[in-house]
């Protein structure tokens, strides 16, 4: 029972007047970086830092966690309503997201994200309280090849996740392969497809890349096609944005397992809600029974990725508060943070110090639960956007990407970057080649080929040391099933009905 | 191109510029962080902002320029205006050896395009193995690891912790295989879950670790032994090694800045480092806030590129 005194322990901090209020002030704003396109959730933490000076060390942890899990409840906003990501990780986001919003039923699908959302969290602090030690040992436990293994099944699974043409789908994957091998190669620093510019050595910026793809590109092509007839104005009242039964009914199982995937690599260092988010999205797809729903509204394919993408940034603090080991650029910012507060991160965090520690995630739950009755209230607010006529909201939008963009390493390079997939996606757009496959294979390659070589270094060669243990063997059999499978089927579907001749 | 700048910033340092003297700085200084926030060179400049602040009346922002091995920020502070108040807050990579390691050779040098201001933390690193692994100490080690095929834990190649590697193996005549990671985290990961067997970090990485007991620390980098771990040799004492390797954080301003500013902030900058709460920071981070003149800062920055310059071309040309 000493979990529930810990956490007995964790609220007498977070539920004192003064935490809630930063608490709520924190999960406000990240919601706000989050809507907004490009403006992320580190930009905002860094810019916070100095504030949290004058906070005791747990207050500042709790302000900065807000914003940081906050951001993840306001990115899937404009995924639905204007298509584009408020953050990369709700990419995926956009694929049925916005055709629900297309249909009317955009207020259905901020409702059904945020108590995804909610749920996904609420898993994530879960286990980070009862499992935090074991997941963060398994978490440590995986090599390069398993690694190598679990991405492999990330993108075979993924590959086929996108609407349309499957074939436009691995192209447009592969072209994202292409994407990522830009920079410097890990193994041995030599650089690759730099073109001679500096700024490309440390590869191509995914916020850039993301925000030029979805954001610019879906304006260009907004603007390219005459305007969509506006859904018609109608009052935005709670009750009419409230999911039907079916819907409801239809996202409870997609929640839970994009909760449990979500968590689990969100507990990985290296990985990131981008990534979980996807995974799930493609899950959800390949288990469905009417995959060809996907991509046309279907309410599975919003809050599998929703609760993966916010399980994950709640796993996400497993390795670094467990074991010191930051998972990703903002985990990384929140150690240095910790250190600032003169508190030391590592192994022994949870042991030296409790409060710290059970402050915090208690602050989790209450701010999740801040964020649910934050946002339910506003989605008739956010649903009033697709009002706004479009020669106010594209160049306020645009406006808002190059700022954001900019903000991610305050250079005017990544802007051009922005505005150059920002043609590519409305070109590939107009021919409808889907756009999010690009995405997935420039996140997800560079892992794959890193861990692969990786592997290969440290087995001098041995190909065996794939198979070295039962996580990379189970995912590489799934990846050879995934293969093998669809072409046994169409082999055999011919021979049962030749093709006339 | 910037060569007109350049000339305009010698004409400004040496006209008489009285003024600047009594009202330096009379708006905000930008202290630009060549990576992106988190990490200890970004952590450093967040500590010595809100004193320095203080002492100096005047707003101080740090600022991410990251990318390039810290060339675009490097590149960045050596065209500003040399005023003082940009001013570039540095580490071994970013500074002496990123236009040689990203193959821009002409593009600074920091003994003509900067003004050293004064160091600010110096942090050793130290040579650990993991505990399971059984062995304590460095001959054993570098006897054993290429027969069992022990691996070493790098950051990132052409990192200090690498260089130090390779340096270690050259003077040695050891024969070990460095695996390259993506930074620190999954470097220490990847030593800590037991792909590879040992590492050199730097002490406020890998701390934690050696008092949690998982890993088992061999030497320490620095020239002389580091409080925290007042047992362990440093490499030099080990007998057999003759370099010390650390990883330094310090300011520098555009060549060509007014003395008075440089005078102002260094001044600024001493101050913070010697607070006891500062201190107390930078030890958290297992680094040690280092205060030094100006000219003490330059002698100190051309003794780590005499030592390390060889090390890194070596490296560099077997990319």
């Amino acid at each position: 029972m000493s979990v529930l005194h810990d956490l007995a322990l964790g609220f007498q901090i977070a539920l004192t007047w003064e935490a809630i209020l930063i608490c709520l002030g924190g999960v406000i704003l990240g919601t706000f970086v989050g809507v907004l396109p490009g403006i992320g959730a580190l930009a905002a933490i860094s810019l916070c830092l100095p504030l949290t000076y004058y906070m005791l060390p747990v207050h500042g942890l709790i302000l900065l966690s807000g914003i940081f899990y906050g951001a993840q409840y306001g990115s899937s906003t404009s995924s639905i309503l204007l298509n584009i990501p408020g953050t990369p990780a709700a990419a995926a986001t956009c694929l049925d997201g916005n055709p629900m919003a297309r249909k009317g039923r955009a207020g259905q699908a901020l409702f059904i994200v945020t108590l995804s959302s909610y749920f996904g969290g609420m898993v994530g602090i879960i286990l980070l309280v009862a499992f935090a030690a074991p997941l963060a040992r398994f978490a440590l436990s995986f090599g390069a090849p398993e690694y190598f293994a679990v991405m492999l099944l990330g993108l075979v699974a993924a590959s086929t996740a996108s609407p349309g043409s499957p074939v436009k789908g691995l192209a447009m994957m592969v072209l994202g392969l292409i994407f990522g091998m830009v920079g410097t190669d890990v193994t041995s620093g030599a650089y690759r497809f730099t073109l001679g510019y500096l700024e490309l050595t440390d590869g191509i910026n995914l916020v850039a890349m993301a925000m030029g793809l979805f954001g610019i590109g879906e304006v260009l092509s907004n603007l390219a096609a005459p305007p969509a007839p506006q859904p018609p104005k109608k009052s935005f009242r709670l009750r009419e944005m409230l999911p039907t039964r079916t819907e409801a009914r239809q996202s409870v199982m997609p929640a839970i397992r994009g909760s449990l995937l979500g968590s689990w690599i969100g507990a990985l260092p290296g990985t990131g809600p981008a990534i979980a988010a996807f995974i799930a999205y493609a899950t959800e797809k390949r288990i469905s029974r009417t995959p060809e729903k996907f991509g046309t509204g279907a309410v599975e394919g919003i809050a599998a990725p929703e609760a993966a993408n916010n399980a994950s940034v709640q796993a996400a603090f497993i390795p670094t508060l467990c074991i010191g080991i930051p998972g990703d650029a903002v985990m990384a910012f929140m150690l240095g943070a910790m250190i600032i507060h003169g508190i030391v991160p590592g192994p022994n965090l949870i042991s030296e110090q409790p409060d710290m520690f059970w402050g915090l995630v208690a602050s989790f739950w209450v701010g999740n639960l801040i964020l649910v009755l934050l946002t339910l209230p506003m989605i008739g607010v956010w649903v009033k956007i697709l009002n706004i006529p479009r020669q106010v909201l594209y160049p306020l939008i645009i406006f808002l990407i190059c700022v954001g963009v900019f903000s991610v390493n305050s250079n005017v390079f990544d802007v051009f970057v922005a505005v150059a997939f920002g043609i590519l996606g409305f070109v590939m757009t107009l021919f409808r080649y889907p756009v999010a496959p690009i995405l997935l294979g420039y996140i997800l390659g560079p892992l794959v080929e890193e861990n692969f070589r990786r592997t290969l270094f440290i087995s001098n060669g041995d190909f065996g040391a794939f198979l070295s243990s039962p996580v990379s063997v189970i995912c590489l059999g799934l990846v050879a099933l995934a293969l093998i499978v669809p072409v046994v089927l169409a082999i055999r579907r011919r021979r049962l009905s030749p093709a006339p001749r | 191109m910037k060569s007109w700048k350049n000339a305009l910033a010698v004409v400004l340092a040496v006209l008489p510029v009285t003024g600047i003297a009594a009202d330096f700085p009379s708006k905000p200084v930008t202290l630009v962080v060549p990576y992106p926030p988190g990490g200890n060179v970004d952590t450093s400049a967040r500590i010595i902002a809100p004193k320095m602040e203080a002492i100096l009346g005047q707003p101080i922002v740090v600022e991410n320029r990251a990318g390039a091995g810290g060339m675009i920020a490097a590149e960045y502070v050596k065209n500003s205006d040399a005023d003082g108040y940009t001013l570039f807050m540095a580490a071994n990579g970013p500074l002496l050896f990123a236009p040689m390691t990203m193959n821009r050779p002409d593009a600074y040098d920091w003994k003509t395009d900067f003004a050293p201001v004064g160091s600010v933390s110096i942090t050793p690193m130290a040579l650990t193995v993991r505990k399971d692994v059984g062995i304590t100490d460095i001959d054993e080690l570098l006897a054993t690891a290429g027969e069992k095929n022990l691996l070493m834990a790098s950051p990132g190649a052409g990192t200090t912790n690498h260089l130090a590697a390779e340096k270690l193996k050259a003077d040695s005549g050891g024969d070990f295989r460095i695996v390259h990671y993506k930074g620190n985290a999954p470097a220490i990961a990847s030593l800590i879950g037991g792909e590879t067997a040992f590492s050199f970090d730097q002490m406020s990485v890998i701390l934690p670790y050696i008092k949690d007991g998982a890993v088992v620390p061999l030497a320490v980098t620095s020239s002389e032994r580091v409080p925290a771990l007042p047992d362990v040799p440093t490499l030099k004492e080990t007998g057999k090694f003759d370099f010390a390797a650390v990883t330094f954080t310090g300011l520098l301003a555009p060549a060509g800045t007014p003395q008075e500013a440089i005078d102002a902030i260094s001044a600024a900058l001493t101050e913070t480092l010697n607070g006891d709460d500062v201190k107390k920071r930078f030890e958290d981070l297992g680094s040690l806030a280092s205060p030094m003149t100006p000219a003490e800062f330059g002698a100190f920055l051309t003794e780590i590129d005499d030592t390390w310059r060889p090390i890194v071309a070596e490296v560099n040309a077997n990319k």
